[in-house]
Formats: C-alpha cells, sequence, structure tokens
C-alpha cells in the first residue's frame, strides 16, 4: 500500500486512526500492529511472514545478548549471529541475483537463478533491527522484553516502506508512554498534506517529463533537453523521497510517534559534505553510527580515512539497489567527499555562496545521472549530450514546448527547495492563519484530482 | 515568533486537523451516499465495480489492486476532479494530457503513435495476400490522416508529436506493390483547410471532409457524382467528443454535428441491415445516439461488425468495405450508386471474409481508414484466415 493513493487516504488512514483513538491504552498498541501488517500484506502478502519473523528473530537476539551480558565473549558472539542472520535475508533477498550475475560475468559462466522480487521495505526494516540488536549490546538502549513493542516499532506502517530509519534509541521511550493532542495530531496532518503535495503534484510530474525525455533516442537529445531530463529527475527523486518522509512524519505524529528529520533542503547546499549532512539523514547516519564510526572514522592516519570513507560510501551505493550503477554513485560520493576534505575544502569556503551552490548542484545532478541509469554506457551517453557532446544538437526541435510546458512546474519546484519559503508560509500562517489553512486546502483538494485520475504514480524509493 | 503569533499559528494547525479530517469525512460520506457505476460515459470506459474476494485472488495481488481501482472509479464527484485537474495542468502551461494536444483555435488533437514493427509487417502481408487472393476484384485503399496531420499548425509550437506524413508515404510504398488502388486524400483536405475538417473535441473527421474525401473517391470509382443534390444541416450543436474526455480539457466546449440529406427525390432509397442484430432501418442516422455522450455513433449506428446496404440502382455493383468508425459518415454518399453495399469492421467481424466475398458476388473492394487507428489496429491482419 501507498501513502498516496486514495485507497491509504480515504479507507485504510480514516479506520486506522478511529479505531486507534476509540481503543484503550493498552490495546494502542495492538491496533498498531495488526494495522501495519494488514498495511504490509496489502498487495503483497507473501512477504509479511518474513519480516514477522524478522521481529521474532531480532527480539529474540536482543534478549539473548541482554542475557548474556555478563561475558562478553557470549554476548558479541550472539550479536554477529544476529548481524549476520539480518545481512544474509538482505543480501538474499536483494543481491542473490546481482551477485549470480556478477559471477556469470567474471568467470564467464551461466548459474542459472530464479530472480526473487524484492520484499518491499526490507532494507529498511532490516536496518532498523540491526540498530537495535547492536545498541543493546552496547548498552546503549534498554533491552525490549515486550513482543508486542517491538514489533510495533519494527513493523510501524509510517516508516515500514521507506523510512525514515529510525533508530530504536530515537523511539523506544514513546513505544511506552506517547499521547496525542490537537496541536500534534493538527501538525501531523500539517506535515502529511505537504508531503502528499511534494509527491503528487510535484514529484509524479517532474517523474512524466523525465520519461518522456528519456525514452527519446539520443539524436534528439538536444543539450537542454538533456539537461531539462536530468533536471526533471533531480526534482523528481528529491520531492519523491522528502515528500514521503513528510508523510511518513506527519503519520507519525497522528500516532503519537516523533520521527526524526530525514531532510534538511539538500538542493540548498553549499558543498558536498554539507549535502550529505542533509540528504537522507536518518540513513546518513545509520551507516556513520553502525560502519563509519567502528572502521575508526576520520581518527586515524590520513589513508586509512580515505578508505573508510570509500568503505562506506559503496556500501551507501550498493543499499539503494543490487546493480553497479549505484555503487558507482556511492564511490563517486566518497571520491567528492575525499577531494573536499583534503584538497578543495579551503578553496571552497572563500567563494561567495552561489557559486558553491551551482558547484555542489551541477555534481548532484550528475551523479543522479549514474544514479538513475542502471546500464554505463546509458549514463555516459546522457552526460554527452549534457556537455555537447551528444548528436542532439544544442537547443534541438522540440526544447521550445518543453520548456513552456514545464516552466511554472520548474519555478514551484525551486521555491519548495528552499527554506525560506517555508519559513515564508510558517510567517504567514502566524498572522493570517485563514489563508494557510486555504493554501492547504487547495494542495489537498489538488492532490486528490491528480490521484483520482492519474495511473502514473511510482515510488522510487521502493526498490531500494 | 510573539506570543500572539503562536496562538495564531496553533489556531493554524487546529483548524488544518479540522479541514484535512472534514474533507476527507465528507468524501467517505458521499461515497456511501452515491450508487456505484459501471460505465463512465465521460471517459468512454467500463468503470471497475467491487471485486471478488477470493483467497487465491487475495494473495496473488489481484483482489488489491482492482479493489484500489474499484476506490479510484468510484469516487464522487470523479468528473469534476478530472476537470479540476486538467484546468490546474493547463494554468500551468501543459498542453498534452494522456496523449491528446491541446491546439490552437481550441483544436483537440491525438499524437500520432508510430506502429509496431512486427504487427505492421503482418498486417501489410495479410493485406497483399487478401489482395492476392481477389485479383479479379477492383481493389481502392484510402488511409485518412488525421488532424495531427493536416491541421499540424494549429498544435503547439514545437509539440514533439510523431511524424504521420512519413509513415504515410512509407506505406504508400508498400501498398504499390500490391492490387489495391491507392486513393490519397491528403491534398484535397489539405486545399480545403478553411472549412472545419476535424471535430474540435473528437477524433473524427466531420461531414464535410468526408464529403470532400468522397468527391475524390467518386472519380477514382468512376462515379457520376451530383454535387447540388444535397441539403447540409446541422443535428447537434452539443457534441463533447472523446478527445475531451481522453485529456479532461475542453470538457465545457460543444462541436456542432452535420450531415448531408439527399434533396428529395435525387437520389433511390437504402434498406439498411444490422446482419447479426437482424436489424432493418431506412436511414443511415440514428438520433437515438444524439443523446448519448459519444453523438458520433449516430453515423450508421456506431461500429458495428457487419452491415448490409441495399439501394434499387440500375447498375449491379457490389462493394465491400472494410473500415473503422471514420468510415461512417462517408458511406451515406457512396450508397446510392451500388446495388448492394457490405460494410465489415475487421475489430468485431470473425467469419470469412472470402466466403463473404463470393456469396454477396462482390466486385469493388474498398479499404477505408483513419491512419491513427490503421497503424495501431491488431485485426487487419487476420482478414485472411477463415
Amino acid at each position: 500500500m501507498i501513502f498516496s493513493s486514495i485507497f491509504f487516504i480515504f479507507m485504510f488512514l480514516p479506520a486506522v486512526i478511529i479505531l486507534y483513538y476509540i481503543v484503550p491504552k493498552q490495546l494502542k498498541n495492538v491496533v498498531l500492529l495488526l494495522a501495519s501488517v494488514f498495511f504490509y500484506a496489502w498487495g503483497e502478502p507473501v512477504y509479511v511472514v518474513l519480516m514477522l519473523f524478522s521481529i521474532a528473530f531480532n527480539y529474540t537476539m536482543g534478549l539473548d545478548i541482554f542475557y548474556r551480558r555478563k561475558s562478553k565473549e557470549l554476548a558479541k558472539r550472539s550479536l554477529i549471529f544476529a548481524v549476520v542472520v539480518n545481512l544474509f535475508i538482505l543480501c538474499f533477498f536483494k543481491y542473490y541475483g546481482f551477485l549470480i550475475d556478477t559471477i556469470n560475468g567474471i568467470f564467464d559462466i551461466q548459474i542459472a537463478y530464479k530472480a526473487l522480487s524484492l520484499p518491499i521495505g526490507i532494507s529498511f526494516y532490516t536496518f532498523q533491527t540491526m540498530s537495535y540488536v547492536i545498541d543493546v549490546y552496547y548498552k546503549k538502549v534498554p533491552v525490549q522484553k515486550n513482543l508486542l513493542k517491538f514489533g510495533v516499532y519494527v513493523s510501524m506502517f509510517p516508516q515500514l516502506i521507506a523510512g525514515p530509519i529510525v533508530r530504536y534509541a530515537d523511539i523506544y521511550e514513546q513505544l511506552d508512554e506517547r499521547s496525542v493532542d490537537l496541536q500534534l495530531f493538527g501538525s501531523g496532518c500539517e506535515n502529511f498534506i505537504k508531503g502528499l503535495g511534494k509527491k503528487v503534484l510535484l514529484a509524479n510530474s517532474m517523474g512524466k517529463l523525465y520519461e518522456t525525455i528519456h525514452a527519446l533516442p539520443p539524436s534528439e537529445v538536444s543539450t537542454l533537453l538533456a539537461w531539462l531530463g536530468i533536471a526533471a529527475y533531480t526534482f523528481q527523486i528529491y520531492f519523491d523521497f522528502s515528500g514521503y518522509s513528510d508523510m511518513a512524519i506527519g503519520l507519525g505524529k497522528m500516532f503519537g510517534f516523533r520521527f526524526p528529520k530525514n531532510f534538511n533542503y539538500p538542493y540548498q547546499a553549499k558543498s558536498i559534505t554539507d549535502f550529505w549532512r542533509r540528504w537522507h539523514i536518518s540513513l546518513s547516519t545509520w551507516f556513520r553510527e553502525y560502519v563509519y564510526i567502528p572502521l575508526g572514522g576520520n581518527r586515524v592516519a590520513v589513508p586509512r580515512h580515505m578508505l573508510n570513507l570509500l568503505i562506506v560510501w559503496m556500501l551507501t551505493g550498493l543499499w539503494h539497489g543490487a546493480s553497479w550503477n549505484f555503487v558507482i554513485w556511492g564511490l563517486y560520493y566518497g571520491v567528492l567527499l575525499i577531494i573536499e576534505k583534503y584538497v578543495l575544502g579551503r578553496f571552497l569556503e572563500k567563494l561567495p555562496g552561489w557559486i558553491r551552490g551551482i558547484y555542489t548542484m551541477v555534481l548532484v545532478m550528475i551523479g543522479w545521472v549514474f544514479f538513475s541509469s542502471i546500464q554505463m554506457s546509458a549514463a555516459f551517453t546522457t552526460l554527452a549530450s549534457m556537455f555537447g557532446f551528444g548528436s542532439g544538437g544544442f537547443l534541438g526541435a522540440h526544447a521550445f514546448y518543453y520548456v513552456k510546458s514545464y516552466l511554472m512546474l520548474f519555478v514551484i519546484c525551486i521555491l519548495v527547495c528552499r527554506k525560506q519559503t517555508l519559513t515564508g508560509y510558517r510567517a504567514l500562517a502566524s498572522r493570517r492563519s485563514g489563508l494557510a489553512v486555504v493554501a492547504n486546502v487547495a494542495i489537498v483538494m489538488l492532490c486528490i484530482a491528480f490521484l483520482v485520475y492519474d495511473t502514473y504514480n511510482p515510488f522510487l524509493y521502493f526498490r531500494f | 515568533m510573539s506570543k500572539k503569533e503562536k496562538r495564531i499559528y496553533e489556531h493554524f494547525i487546529a483548524m488544518t486537523a479540522v479541514v484535512f479530517s472534514g474533507i476527507i469525512v465528507i468524501l467517505i460520506i458521499c461515497n456511501f451516499a452515491l450508487k456505484d457505476k459501471t460505465f463512465s460515459e465521460q471517459e468512454n470506459r467500463m468503470l471497475q465495480t467491487q471485486p471478488d474476494l477470493t483467497a487465491d485472488r487475495v494473495l496473488n495481488g489481484t483482489f488489491e489492486s482492482d479493489f484500489e481501482s474499484y476506490v479510484n472509479d468510484q469516487f464522487p464527484f470523479r468528473n469534476a476532479w478530472i476537470s479540476l485537474k486538467s484546468t490546474a495542468e493547463r494554468m500551468l502551461g501543459k498542453t498534452e494530457s494522456n496523449g491528446v494536444y491541446l491546439g490552437k483555435d481550441g483544436y483537440l488533437m491525438e499524437d500520432f503513435v508510430e506502429p509496431e514493427t512486427d504487427n505492421y509487417k503482418k498486417t501489410l502481408s495479410a493485406i497483399a495476400s487478401f489482395s492476392n487472393n481477389n485479383k479479379d476484384i477492383k481493389q481502392y485503399f484510402m488511409l485518412v490522416p488525421n488532424a495531427v496531420n493536416v491541421e499540424s499548425d494549429l498544435l503547439p509550437a514545437q509539440a514533439p508529436v510523431g511524424n504521420q506524413n512519413q509513415t504515410m508515404e512509407a506505406f504508400y510504398k508498400d501498398l504499390a506493390t500490391t492490387g489495391f488502388e491507392n486513393v490519397d486524400v491528403r491534398d484535397t483536405l489539405l486545399k480545403s483547410e478553411n472549412q472545419q475538417l476535424y471535430y474540435r473535441t473528437d477524433h473524427h473527421w466531420t461531414t464535410d471532409a468526408a464529403f470532400l474525401a468522397f468527391g475524390q473517391l467518386a472519380d477514382t470509382l468512376g462515379l457520376q457524382v451530383n454535387d447540388a443534390a444535397y441539403n447540409r444541416y446541422m443535428v447537434s450543436d452539443s457534441f463533447n467528443g472523446t478527445l475531451s474526455s481522453k485529456s479532461g480539457f475542453r470538457s465545457g466546449e460543444t462541436d456542432n454535428i452535420y450531415i448531408y440529406a439527399p434533396k428529395e427525390g435525387t437520389q433511390p432509397d437504402s434498406v439498411i441491415t444490422y446482419v447479426e442484430e437482424q436489424d432493418k432501418t431506412g436511414t443511415f442516422y440514428n438520433r437515438k445516439q444524439l443523446d448519448t455522450k459519444d453523438q458520433y455513433a449516430m453515423f450508421l449506428d456506431g461500429n458495428h461488425a457487419e452491415i448490409k446496404i441495399e439501394t434499387p440502382t440500375q447498375e449491379n455493383n457490389r462493394l465491400l468495405i472494410l473500415k473503422d468508425s471514420y468510415a461512417n459518415c462517408l458511406i451515406p454518399f457512396l450508397a446510392p450508386y451500388y446495388r448492394e453495399i457490405v460494410v465489415i469492421d475487421p475489430r468485431y467481424y470473425y467469419d470469412d471474409l472470402q466466403e463473404l466475398i463470393e456469396v454477396e458476388e462482390i466486385n469493388q473492394i474498398l479499404f477505408l481508414y483513419n491512419a491513427n487507428t490503421f497503424f495501431t489496429d491488431t485485426s487487419l491482419k487476420n482478414i485472411t484466415l477463415s
């Protein structure tokens, strides 16, 4: 089930909210768990078994590590077992085909395999359960003895299938004690509406433009169109994913949860380092906590530090998908971060802000070229078109049409990417609340209109 | 944020909660209050109705996806939401929706989609062998260009539409290797651009355009036509066609439909038989269809698998027409010149065509298609099968 659907907004969500609010306190977690299992099973009932297994397994391993806490050796063994099993499940379902393809490619052999469909959200909930067992081992969090509460943590439908990756440490207290009042519920609605608008009105429209340009033969893609296409993708992926995070955060609030922020205006970043502090924050935090710092972080010799960065970024890339282009995309950022850290950083600081902004966005857009092209050759064809080496000329026969059709939308996208827009809106809401409510109503009405008719509604991050 | 601002902001949050919940609750109530519909006239398609609930269908996910379409299709005020969407898109500068362009002068035009190579080859070879099987019979082919081609100057500037002319040229070359005589009406239509050749909201050509094309066809067929023998008059001023439905553009606009009625006593009357329905009538026009959404269906009562038109003429010419709906408004012009016309729509006709030709003693064959339909057609490749 996806949030941006008529079925979710007009049937599932109202039903769950009513049920959740009328049952007594001790049953609220039960409602949430059952709703989440239904949410997950809707459309893909089989893999719900896998998720339930993951809950039971990590719950047991948490207890096991806890009871063995006196013996460092035994506890460590349990931890390693837990992590290995989690990674094995993730790899089996996500990377098995990719691995066999790669082996087949290297040794020029033909091992046959049956391609499994990817269980939705497995990358997200596996990372969450791992954060739990690791933190229990390091005694950063208390063990969870209540299976129900642990089940709610893993399966909670607002963040189950596309994040944010809520670490157990951030949320365990709320599993025991939380409350909702009109302000929190309303603030949840506000987040949800903004997220829905980003996804339905902006991401889907930009996605259509990207796919139209992407489907053209290279000879028809002029330099202008190539940039237009990748700009459309740049907006699509941001509004798609941050819209989803906004909706998740909003839904969390409706049930009394406070999830960490996942995006902080990444397209206003002034360097690549800055960009990654603002983009998919919950994922970068996870890799920092559980990979980068255990590897020694930056408190090691320079070559080792570089290696650490490359390992972390290769894994970050791989997390996004079982394909080489994601690895390349990750390493691309690893290398850029190393360059910024050791070479470019000092020069960058002296440049005016707008130049640093352009520098960052150009590199980010080039990154999305790799990210969006499963085939390396397609990425290089797009890059060639972007930098004037393509066969489609500079303007092309249809550029004017696309610019005219999408100019307004681009302007809106650029505005929504800026923090100042939200600040302005909040200022309006704290002076003329009626006007700001009208804006929300308009967004909701437009979203319904687009959802009722539109069949184009993919979520990019479902593949991860 | 001052204390007052904080209070107003809290008011905003509370209002948002109330309004958001209110919109959802009201629409849910409307949904329960309104009856399910099975057909959308506006979109001209069947709507999803409540799907069957079985364990199998739940486990493989078909129930869930059908149920979601069901909720979407039966959503209250669906048509109003659709026009809201297209209005919003229009305001942002979009001039294309669902393969339909919003052109100048209010013309909606369907994009041309290049034919799929494999299907096109099969269609072509079926036409060639059909031609070969009927060597003794005169064969004519009229491929009518669409608005996107003839009225291309009315398209939005630089619109990336498919090149229909190029594909038609290629087809004409292929056609020349068969026994068909090509009736290319592009110049005839282009020369008459001052007339309204296509409906603004529909994908069909107007009766005026069909009459122009008939003029050229009559020359090719050697018919003696009296141009002045008709009264042209309007039968509808409330036609909102399929392109409007498909795109959501101009849903409030209407077209006029004209027909050409022969002057009293100038032409013999025809008897029209809808063969499968066993229905006989004395008119080409079914005015009941003017009360439905798709008013173009008034010509020959829409699409039927087989129609027989018998006219008491001097000569004993018998014509077979294989066609799509473009032919429906042209056929009335041909009727007075043939003892019998058998009209076949291969999309719905599954009997042996060769046998039909022999039984009906056909001595002329005409294929009449519009290019958009012809190049995506998947039924013509089966015409030589029995």
